[in-house]
């Protein structure tokens, strides 16, 4: 049903490789391919970075089929209306704010002000309370034995897009062990994973996930997937003076990645159904909390439908006792629709919903020293 | 080339109390020691060396698949942990290691990897164990697998590693048994945390800085425990999940964007988990009801017997 079809407008002036998920075609530049490669390139020249990559790996060839096979990578506009009016839209009100200042007497202004965060305040709130209440018994595993029917079927929605957010590190480990417990071959299916640019080891792990599920189900029930390479939000030694700076460019650039429509599911044939992600999942990093404060900012503006966009934050396997940084600013903002945990001590301290320990259910379930 | 007048290469102190350590240390020797001195002399000669110990079938490695136990020590991709490196080279804790059958230890040593050279070239006796050491793996899979015992490959051995999670998950996959050292540098010491939750789960021991050696004899009584040295071949755990293990949590999220679609599959899974209440019901009554009759026939027979 999810034929993989060719993004029909503007494909050779966009600077990405397109590729449909049954690799039938492969086609036009490879700018983003070369960007992979480079930095790759760059990252064996430094020894100590993470991502050091080692001597067998330099013999191979170049990787560039099985990269452009695997993921299609946006990190620029492309032709997008949306961001294009986003963008505009967001000057054209920070220029007026601007005249304003000059313009307008204080008591004005501070009327001004007192209107919109009261306005931020109450979608704020309105949002927290439409809320949906079933967290508590879907939980799956851990809580409660899944009869057949619990499973939701989810197979003939119109369209099904999850967004993951990937850190680094154990992070990246973490997630990608979620989504290896979470997949499950439906022809209506788009996953984009949010990646830090240049955090190649992060690529390569989710381009490995992403070949194991193409294994495993027929081509018609893989469904569609692509990447977005994002600014990280603070560089590692980076100095506290610059970091709101960068974290504007990377929340510039969650943007995009939440409201850029798959190239695999142009509006053209499925309509608006895959422009927004239906779910957006994050476990912890920095960029994922920027992710998600703006998409909750989105629904606060009525930029994107209201039944989008709902935001999942799953606490670190790591985290036992307490809750991490991004952890507590999640419960204490309450931006996401679910904040989980993956243990019952923390569960019981914070309040937070208890889903089992998700992550690790493989490592634990074959672990049983006493038998 | 090589240094004939360091201890290791006097045949008196080669007697260490395991004789297979020994063996295997005997015919590792040359090799090991004509690499050392021109690591010392050149460090940029060494990487090659480091990277071909990341060869799954280099000839090195299958020599020494027969071999003793095996400790592997990982610090993790992130940060450096120098303390724990100092640690591992200390005489007692190879001394150690030598007692417990060991004879190879395998260390990724991350940012430290020049120092760690050094320290292990200034090094007078290792105690019969070979020390490998690398900056980074891509392969982590293999260097864990090679700790995990198997019935007729090889003992047990054991991973120390740094307390992240990404580590500890992956090592508990290989069901390699593992010592978890927090790094207490680190930021409000938060690996703390998760090392006491592995010790209280028996998933693995928390290894203090220090007192390592009291780890490793924890972690054997633990092989021994849990019988950790002959375990079947590593099988990787089946991709699409089972339906019924499935995590369905983000399913029900999606619904959530289609009301009336939540309401009706929410329905259905009520109704579903009525029925199956019944069904167990059922179950249970006819179960009830066997045992009853069963009982019943016992005591008839006792009956007839007495009678």
């Amino acid at each position: 049903m999810a034929a993989p079809i060719l993004a029909l407008k503007g494909e050779k002036a966009a600077p990405q490789i397109h590729i449909t998920d049954a690799g039938m075609s492969t086609s036009l530049q490879s700018r983003p391919g070369h960007d992979i490669q480079s930095q790759n390139l760059r990252n064996k020249t430094t020894a100590h970075s993470p991502n050091f990559t080692t001597l067998q790996e330099t013999q191979q060839p170049p990787p560039e089929n099985k990269n452009a096979n695997m993921l299609e990578c946006f990190e620029f506009f492309g032709e997008d209306d949306f961001a294009v009016a986003f963008f505009f839209g967001l000057i054209t009100v920070l220029a007026t704010a601007l005249i304003a200042f000059f313009v307008l007497s204080w008591s004005w202004l501070t009327a001004i002000a007192i209107v919109v965060a009261v306005f931020i305040l109450f979608r704020h709130v309105s949002l927290k309370f439409e809320r949906p209440h079933v967290g508590r018994d879907w939980i799956s595993r851990g809580n409660q034995r899944q009869s057949s029917t619990s499973i939701p079927d989810i197979d003939y929605l119109p369209a099904v897009y999850f967004l993951y957010v990937l850190g680094s590190g154990g992070h990246t480990t973490e997630m990608l062990e979620i989504i290896r417990q979470k997949i499950h071959g439906q022809p209506n299916q788009h996953r984009r994973y949010v990646i830090n640019k240049g955090d190649s080891s992060s690529q390569e792990r989710v381009q490995q996930l992403e070949s194991i599920i193409r294994d495993a189900y027929p081509d018609e029930r893989v469904g569609t997937r692509d990447a977005f390479l994002i600014r990280r939000a603070r560089d590692v030694h980076q100095s506290a003076l610059t970091a709101p700076l960068t974290c504007l460019m990377s929340a510039g650039q969650a943007v995009l990645a939440l409201t850029r429509e798959p190239k695999s599911r142009p509006a053209a044939r499925y309509g608006y159904q895959f422009k927004y992600p239906h779910v957006v999942v994050t476990n912890g990093p920095a960029t994922g909390f920027i992710i998600c404060v703006v998409a909750r900012l989105l629904k606060i503006f009525y930029l994107v439908p209201q039944n989008r966009l709902k935001m999942v934050y799953i606490e670190s396997w790591a985290r036992t006792q307490t809750m991490s940084l991004t952890g507590r600013l999640f419960a204490w903002t309450g931006i996401a629709d679910m904040v989980c945990v993956q243990h019952q001590s923390l569960a019981r301290r914070t309040g937070a919903e208890y889903i089992g320990a998700i992550a690790a259910p493989l490592a634990l379930q074959n672990y049983n020293p006493e038998d | 080339m090589c240094t004939p007048t360091t201890p290791e290469n006097h045949p008196a102190l080669l007697a260490s109390p395991r004789p297979q350590a020994t063996l295997d240390f005997a015919s590792n020797m040359p090799d090991n020691e004509c690499k050392s001195p021109s690591q010392l002399q050149s460090p940029s000669r060494k990487r090659p060396k480091t990277n071909h110990d990341d060869d799954d079938d280099g000839s090195d490695t299958r020599r020494r698949r027969g071999a003793g136990r095996r400790c592997f020590v990982t610090i993790g991709a992130t940060a450096g942990f120098r303390q724990l490196l100092e640690e591992i080279i200390q005489p007692e804790f190879l001394q150690c290691l030598n007692s417990y059958g060991y004879s190879t230890l395998e260390v990724q040593c991350g940012p430290d990897c020049e120092w760690f050279a050094a320290q292990v070239e200034a090094l007078p006796y290792k105690h019969g164990i070979e020390i490998l050491f690398f900056q980074y793996t891509k392969n982590m899979q293999y260097h864990m697998i090679q700790c995990r015992g198997e019935m007729g490959v090889r003992p047990a051995g054991c991973i120390i590693s740094h307390a992240g999670s990404g580590t500890i998950l992956e090592a508990l996959r290989y069901q390699a048994p593992l010592v978890v050292v927090p790094n207490p540098t680190l930021m409000d010491n938060h690996q703390a945390e998760l090392a006491e939750e592995c010790e209280k789960q028996n998933w693995a021991v928390y290894g203090i800085l220090g007192e390592l050696t009291t780890a490793i004899q924890r972690s054997h009584e633990r092989i021994v425990q849990g019988r950790l040295n002959d375990l079947a071949p590593y099988t990787p755990a089946p991709f699409p999940v089972p339906e019924s293990q499935r995590v369905t949590l983000f399913d029900w999220m999606v619904l959530t964007c289609y009301p009336e679609e939540l309401k009706r599959q929410q329905h259905l899974r009520d109704l579903g988990m009525v029925e199956d209440s019944f069904e167990q019901e059922k179950q249970q009554a006819a179960a009830a009801l066997q045992q009853q009759t069963t009982e019943l026939e016992k005591n008839d027979h006792s009956r007839l017997q007495v009678d």
